[in-house]
């Protein structure tokens, strides 16, 4: 099996005419946990928009590597959780419907039995097995990210590319969304989490990918949270006076390999 | 089949192209409706106005000049998505629409035989649809069915999340592109026949109406599609019972259906709170 799933080689990413990423050098490992932290505006997002093609660098190459180490067009199956803000609930979409669309490319011209367990296991995965045929306007923003998070291991994803998926949950809906990501990390799955909550970094990812904006332009550094997570960092990057208490990673959320040694010393700056 | 449908009464072949119309525009009004883009419709429709126009000058055919002004407003409209200066897109719509509309005008200035029936061309006469129109419109309909059903995932994902539609390897511009496309060639076809008026209104009316009713998608296609049709069913009935202009009766019963779809949900809402 092949170490790397994702390469980014001399990347440039924006939008329009403007450069928010420039030269960006790392490799993402097969079944690694990572998590993006930076300020509002800083291109945690831009950075996974990348990943699954939404947008084309400006300069550079993204490549993506099958289990064999062969370089493919895409990952073929890759989970998405976006932010629940992003999505339109004037649609006449059941949750059944929205988790559904998680198995789109893997489905014929028809709704099969075993993708309707498939929805309905991962309904029940997130607690959400009772709202399987309410429509998507009933539910609260927590409800909705829940059911984004099925929606995101419905398709069995060899890659979870989450965007702040706790966002509007409460505390225990946030901790049960983690637990299931850092069951399916465990067995194998690649994680990319963006996130501004530096605790689930600091007990679940193996490597941390920090953004910094500063004058219009962004760095990205990369590192072992408990080096990066510091006083100093964080303070730097927010610019003002921050405190983090890193505490010892939780023995249960404790990631099952050793962060590769090519992510840790690449960055990007401007 | 052109022998045939020539047999028919011209009330009859009327009530065939409103409906085949109604059936064209009532599963993509639904799109339209829910991706916020009526106002492309309204422009796509004035654009095949132009075309018809521009026919008119370039001594060609109807369709053919309405399709290739739609084809270059889904050109533009696809364009749209690589929008590099940030303008805002309700304006660049706006622009395209008051110059299909200048453009129709000019052209019909410009057509040596600018006359009644040229304005007919323009806001439509569905009482003298011919066999042709009528096939021409039955054979977009299978198309666009056909699409429609075979691509209803890719349109409907691109509709709703187009990131999530990318990361699972949707080609979310070709999949907009192929939406307009077919977008475009329903009001390509209906707009001689049926006028702009009547196509936009079907384009929103039936969905709305449809909406409002429903919050399951099989049953908003089905609310969408009953409702257009007993618009065009009722409209036809009006105009001859009241002598009334055809398309502004159909307009008229469906935007009546869509106010009593609304005071139904009141209702009900009153009723059952929750």
């Amino acid at each position: 099996m092949s170490d790397n799933i994702i390469q980014f080689s001399q990347v440039n990413l924006g939008y329009g005419s403007k450069t928010i990423l420039k030269d960006l050098n790392f490799t993402v490992s097969r079944g690694q946990y990572i998590g993006l932290v930076g300020a509002n505006g800083a291109g945690k997002s831009t950075l996974l928009k990348a990943i699954i093609g939404a947008i084309a660098p400006f300069k550079g190459k993204i490549s993506y590597f099958d289990s064999e180490g062969r370089e493919i067009k895409r990952i073929g199956k890759l989970g998405y959780m976006p932010q629940h803000q992003s999505l339109d609930k004037s649609f006449p979409l059941s949750v059944f419907d929205v988790v559904l669309m998680g198995r789109y490319t893997m489905m014929g011209w028809r709704t099969q039995k075993k993708d309707k367990k498939a929805v309905l296991e991962a309904l029940e995965q997130v607690k959400m097995a009772d709202y399987a045929y309410r429509h998507i306007s009933e539910l609260s923003g927590g409800q909705l990210q829940r059911i984004l998070m099925a929606r995101a291991i419905v398709s069995e994803p060899e890659l979870l590319l989450l965007d702040e998926p706790t966002n509007g949950m409460d505390l225990g809906a946030s901790q049960d969304t983690l637990d299931i990501v850092h069951e399916l990390h465990k067995k194998g799955l690649t994680v990319i989490i963006v996130t501004h909550m530096l605790d689930i970094v600091a007990r679940h990812a193996q490597t941390v990918g920090l953004f910094h904006h500063h004058e219009g332009s962004t760095s990205l550094k990369w590192g072992k949270p408990e080096l990066l997570l510091s006083d100093a960092y964080l303070t730097e990057l927010y610019g003002r006076p921050l405190s983090f208490q890193y505490g010892p990673k939780d023995k249960q959320s404790a990631p099952a390999s050793e962060p590769p040694a090519d992510a840790t010393s690449s960055s990007a700056g401007a | 089949m052109l022998n045939f449908i020539d047999t028919l009464d011209f009330t009859v072949l009327a009530v065939i192209a409103a409906s085949l119309v109604a059936l064209m525009t009532s599963y993509l009004g639904v799109l339209v409706v829910l991706r916020r883009i009526a106002f492309v419709g309204a422009t796509l429709a004035q654009l095949a106005t132009a075309g018809i126009a521009m026919a008119g000058l370039l001594e060609i055919p109807c369709n053919l000049g309405a399709i290739i002004m739609m084809l270059l407003g889904v050109g533009y409209f696809a364009q749209q998505e690589n929008n590099r200066y940030r303008l805002p897109s309700e304006g660049m719509i706006g622009a395209a629409y008051v110059a299909a509309g200048a453009m129709a005008v000019l052209f019909m200035a410009l057509a040596p035989h600018t006359d009644s029936d040229m304005l007919a061309l323009l806001f439509g006469n569905i009482l003298a649809v011919s066999a042709q129109d009528i096939l021409l419109m039955a054979s977009a309909l299978v198309l666009i069915t056909v699409v429609n059903i075979l691509f209803y995932k890719q349109f409907m994902l691109t509709a709703f999340d187009p990131m999530m539609a990318q990361a699972i390897g949707y080609k979310v511009k070709f999949w907009n592109w192929l939406f307009y496309i077919t977008l475009g060639l329903a009001i390509a076809v209906a707009i001689h026949t049926a006028g702009v008026l009547l196509v936009f209104s079907m384009l929103v009316l039936p969905p709305l109406t449809a909406l409002t009713l429903s919050r399951r998608w099989g049953l908003v296609w089905i609310y969408s599609t009953v409702s257009s049709l007993a618009a065009v069913a009722g409209g036809v009935w009006l105009s001859i019972q009241k002598d009334l202009p055809t398309a502004a009766s159909i307009i008229a019963v469906s935007c009546s259906l869509f106010i009593i779809a609304l005071i139904y949900k009141k209702v009900i809402s009153m009723i059952k709170p929750n």
